[in-house]
């Protein structure tokens, strides 16, 4: 029950949902600071005539629309020093100078980039631009366009004042005189208390790419549930279309997406039914591209976090041990054969067609 | 002879129609004598009664009951109604009368364990085809104001059947205050129940009272509400009491449903919409209660917890039978509910009511959103 993949499950689970929030604090700020830029848009992308694009998750424009701002969100970064330098360096394409930003130019004169990570990857972030900042091809990350900003929840004070959501600067600055000024507030940025009470399920999902389970958890509360039982059966069936149809607008800028981003978005939904069909949640059905959905979907006396996770750390650890079997038998009869990381056993296609 | 041999009428099984079922009510309630109440319970569905049959069939939770609905005039219908419970067989007649659109009203003078165990059981189960009418106890009291109004007369509290939580303290079970159902019987409990408020949550599951003529203190009405709207016929014309109680009832059904309805998130322009509502209550809400939350959810919804009551509560639920889905937050004195994916008005009304058996009686208020 206790394994560091179960431990982790939930823990990503909640600290995606929590990153989504910001998301809708930082769009919830511009609504109400007119002041700070001009919100142009969640997961907007942006192109040059190079062939560059590059997609943040939301844009604004300030100072008469003459700069740009973009932000980037991650619920979580690599621990792994070589793969956290890399996703840094890859901030790099954030600077370019790209030729569709939503004003009349369709260029803006300078950019900056403000790159949100949780407060338990500030410190090795911080860490890295620092010892990345003095590389010549990354002086964007020692200039004044280029800030870090972590966010919490603190604790409430018994009768002197509720919990509150505020986003702080950890390292770096921008050009917007406004929004450096609210950032240089004692605490940071407040965030209004309307977003802790609903604003934050204005949206489900940012670019990052969610863990399984969350996606899965979106499927079964807000999509699968809303279709009705067929007719004197315990169950409705559904073909993938639908439910990607249905799912469209838990996607904040659904209605923009180019085909491939559709793919991709479509991507993390194939991959969590393909995961619910492997854990016996939803079943194929005897046709090609329908699912049987049981209702109600998931009954679970616990958490549907907690119950997820703890039947995909049982599934890891059965198809682990089916894993060794089978290559205990192949070391026996042939040459070695690699084993692909555990994750890869989640994306696999159900392998049997199960009928319900 | 009898009035009652004379109308050929001796029980709810031999009413004929809808002037028979006035006559019979009305001569049994305006008559002294030691008889049972005449329950009336308002359901909200939007099905056929002849249907219930048939959609009773499919639901395996409902494989203990045996039913049997008959057409005896126009939206008028007489039921019998049986269940394998602990005590045997236990059945018993109703009728179920579906003159309002979108509204049932039942009605049973059967013995109360027939009503609390056969007659609203059966009906909760059929939910989502059917479902309930809920107050909460300001609602209550904004309701016996009609009431009062409409009979024309003045209202006086009997009985206030309550349960109790205790609220958190540091104190020592030995002594902790006592907790569970209380029953008031002051004429002015009202004043109790403020003074119960400082040391419990309070949930009012049912008030007695009387309607009373304002200048010759006659009785007009004696009755109760549930917090369930179940409302009873003690002593009354039955026809001023389906006129100024049923219909009432009726009304602020309609009135809550349109409250609740239309508050799925959507996209308008570009722009999501959220449509949230409110408990409001007038002390902060204790991290215990709250933190008891989702044990006592889990039963009927999904739920999905991102922060679990330090004391700021986040969760998303999704009702089971009916597929509504929810984001709620709690936060200081406020619970936050916020519609998300189909949100129908009777899984919203379903899901105050039961956050409210857990937290205790609030003020439901709808959320401005800029």
């Amino acid at each position: 029950m206790s394994s560091v993949y179960y431990t982790e499950c939930i823990k990503d689970f909640r600290r995606y949902d929590d990153t989504k929030t910001i998301l809708s604090a930082i769009y919830q700020l511009f609504q109400r600071n007119r002041e700070i830029g001009k919100y142009i848009g969640v997961e907007i992308k942006l192109k040059n005539k190079k062939g560059n694009e590059i997609e943040p998750d939301l844009i604004a424009l300030y100072d008469n629309e003459t700069k740009g701002f973009l932000f980037e969100m991650k619920s979580s970064l690599p621990d792994d020093p070589q793969k956290l330098q890399s996703e840094i360096v890859e901030l790099k394409k954030y600077f370019l100078k790209y030729t569709n930003w939503h004003n009349s130019t369709g260029q803006v004169n300078e950019q900056d980039l403000i790159l949100i990570c949780h407060i338990d990857d500030a410190k090795k972030v911080v860490n890295m631009v620092n010892m990345l900042s003095n590389k010549p091809e990354l002086t964007f990350l020692s200039s004044n366009h280029f800030l870090i900003c972590s966010w919490s929840i603190t604790p409430s004070k018994d009768g002197q004042r509720e919990e509150e959501l505020r986003i702080f600067k950890i390292y770096g600055k921008t050009s917007n005189v406004y929004f450096e000024e609210l950032l240089d507030e004692p605490g940071g940025i407040l965030i209004p208390q309307s977003l802790l009470r609903f604003v934050r399920f204005t949206f489900f999902f940012i670019k990052e790419k969610p863990k399984v389970q969350y996606t899965m958890t979106i499927l079964i509360q807000h999509i699968l549930s809303s279709f009705p039982e067929d007719p004197g059966e315990n169950s409705c069936e559904v073909d993938t279309d639908t439910i990607y149809n249905r799912s469209e607008i838990f996607f904040p800028s659904w209605r923009h997406y180019d085909e491939r981003t559709k793919q991709l978005k479509r991507q993390w939904l194939r991959e969590a039914l393909n995961t619910m069909a492997n854990l016996n949640i939803i079943y194929k059905s005897s046709i090609t591209g329908w699912w049987k959905i049981p209702k109600p979907t998931y009954k679970k006396k616990r958490d549907i976090e907690v119950a997820l996770c703890k039947d995909l750390d049982e599934y890891i650890e059965i198809q682990k041990k089916k894993d060794t079997r089978k290559t205990k038998r192949t070391l026996a009869k042939s040459k070695p054969v690699k084993i692909g990381p555990l994750d890869k056993l989640l994306r696999q296609q159900p392998k049997d067609k199960r009928n319900y | 002879m009898s009035y009652t041999d004379t109308l050929g009428v001796q029980s709810i099984a031999q009413i004929y129609d809808r002037l028979s079922m006035e006559l019979y009510f009305t001569h049994i309630y305006t008559t002294t004598g030691k008889r049972a109440s005449l329950k009336t319970i308002v359901l909200i569905s939007k099905i056929d009664p002849e249907s219930i049959e048939i959609v009773a069939k499919r639901k395996s939770k409902l494989d203990d009951f045996t039913i049997n609905i008959t057409r005896i005039e126009n939206n008028l219908y007489r039921g019998f109604l049986r269940r394998k419970t602990k005590k045997g067989l236990v059945g018993g007649f109703f009728l179920l009368d579906s003159s309002v659109e979108n509204k049932w009203i039942l009605f049973s003078n059967d013995s109360a364990y027939f009503i609390d165990h056969v007659l609203e059981s059966f009906f909760d189960k059929l939910y989502p085809f059917v479902s309930r009418v809920y107050f909460n106890y300001s609602e209550m009291k904004v309701f016996l104001n009609e009431i009062k109004d409409n009979y024309k007369g003045k209202t006086e509290y009997t009985k206030f059947t309550i349960k109790r939580i205790k609220k958190q303290t540091n104190l020592p079970s030995s002594l902790k205050k006592k907790k569970g159902t209380m029953i008031l019987w002051e004429h002015n409990a009202d004043e109790e129940l403020f003074i119960q408020s400082k040391d419990y949550l309070l949930i009012v599951n049912r008030l007695n009272y009387n309607i009373r003529d304002n200048k010759t203190n006659m009785l007009l009405l004696r009755s109760s509400l549930s917090r369930k709207g179940k409302c009873t016929l003690e002593y009354g014309v039955f026809k001023d009491f389906y006129n100024n109680v049923i219909l009432t009832t009726v009304n602020y059904g309609k009135n809550r449903t349109k409250f609740y309805n239309l508050r799925e998130r959507i996209m308008i322009n570009e722009k999501i919409e959220l449509r949230p509502f409110t408990i409001q209550y007038p002390n902060k809400i204790d991290i215990y209660s709250i933190r008891g939350i989702p044990s006592k959810l889990i039963n009927s919804y999904s739920t999905a917890i991102i922060h679990n009551g330090n004391p700021y509560f986040v969760a998303t639920l999704s009702d089971y039978d009916e597929g509504s889905s929810f984001g709620i937050t709690i936060l200081g004195d406020v619970v936050t509910i916020t519609p998300i994916s189909k949100g129908s008005p009777e899984a919203s009304w379903k899901l105050t009511e039961k956050i409210q058996e857990i937290l205790g009686d609030g003020n439901i208020i709808n959320v401005d959103v800029e």
